[in-house]
């Protein structure tokens, strides 16, 4: 029989390690951050069970795993209330050019809109779902994406994403 | 075609679209020989989905290991204490089996002189005749 663990948390992998991939640039951190997110989860899995929101509770915990690294390794400035990860200035290695141009794409995006754009353009995520994976209201989640693909379709034309 | 490509584009980048209509787009997006742009942005997004972890590993439940070390040494004393003790009690069942049969022997030694004297007594048995003689022979004379 299938923990609570592997039946709800395992098969979200692939959606958390590609937003913290899009958030530290570098799949061998974002495979770090995840592990111990997942390792937390993994010790409270009876109090996640009855948990309002997992999704929610993932995605922030990965996010405070993410800003717990950089701080420990004094890449962002504590004092800097609005964090953006790609500060870190990680350069990606290893990813393939459509991994590349996603992610100079997003780089582009404030973290709301970015974060947005990804759950719904690459996990196909629905309103509901977003607004319950960040923790934010539907109307947040519509102008948002609205904001984000204008922004998305204006860098499109000045980069010319086909060359 | 394109016109409802078009269509559902201009729905896309106000965000209205739905995931349906997005699917939708993308399929005909996949015939149209138009919309590079758009073309290219689905694909690399599509590229970015099939970026998988490869390193993560399921964790596992935390069973609490011994010291090997200390356990030795506990087992050592388990096993000295334990030989103490069984011998300790062994001696205890021996001393209350030879104090048993000690007394047992006493009161088989008692039984045995009761049952000589009461023998002995048995001579007594006639004194109960002493007095009697007129009982026995006077009313026989009557």
């Amino acid at each position: 029989m299938k923990t609570f663990f592997e039946a709800h948390i395992w098969p979200q992998r692939g959606k958390l390690y590609r937003l913290a991939f899009s958030w530290v640039k570098d799949r061998a951190l974002a495979e770090d951050v995840l592990q111990n997110v997942f390792e937390k989860s993994f010790t409270r899995q009876k109090e996640l069970s009855e948990h309002a929101n997992l999704s929610g509770w993932l995605v922030l915990s990965l996010k405070n795993e993410v800003l717990a690294h950089f701080r420990q390794n004094k890449k962002i400035d504590l004092l800097e209330e609005s964090i953006q990860f790609y500060e870190a200035e990680q350069q990606p290695e290893e990813v393939n050019e459509s991994i590349q141009k996603v992610m100079s794409l997003l780089k582009e995006l404030p973290e709301k809109q970015r974060n947005i754009f990804q759950l719904r353009e690459v996990e196909g995520l629905d309103y509901e779902e977003i607004a319950l994976h960040l923790d934010i209201s539907l109307d947040q989640v519509k102008v948002n994406l609205h904001r984000a693909r204008k922004r998305i379709r204006e860098l499109m034309i000045n980069q010319k994403l086909t060359k | 075609m394109n016109e409802r490509i078009e269509e559902l584009l201009a729905k896309y980048y106000d965000a209205e679209t739905s995931l349906g209509e997005e699917q939708e787009l993308k399929v005909l997006l996949r015939a149209s020989t138009e919309f590079e742009e758009e073309k290219a942005l689905f694909g690399i997004l599509a590229d970015f989905k099939k970026a998988e972890p490869i390193n993560l590993s399921l964790p596992k439940s935390k069973v609490r290991r011994l010291n090997p070390s200390w356990i030795s040494w506990a087992a050592c004393a388990a096993i000295l204490i334990g030989s103490f003790w069984g011998w300790q009690v062994y001696e205890q069942k021996q001393a209350e089996q030879a104090a048993y049969k000690e007394v047992m022997l006493a009161f088989a030694m008692i039984q045995n002189n009761l049952s000589k004297g009461q023998e002995q007594l048995q001579p007594m048995n006639n004194l109960k005749y002493l007095n009697t003689t007129d009982q026995i022979f006077g009313q026989s004379q009557k």
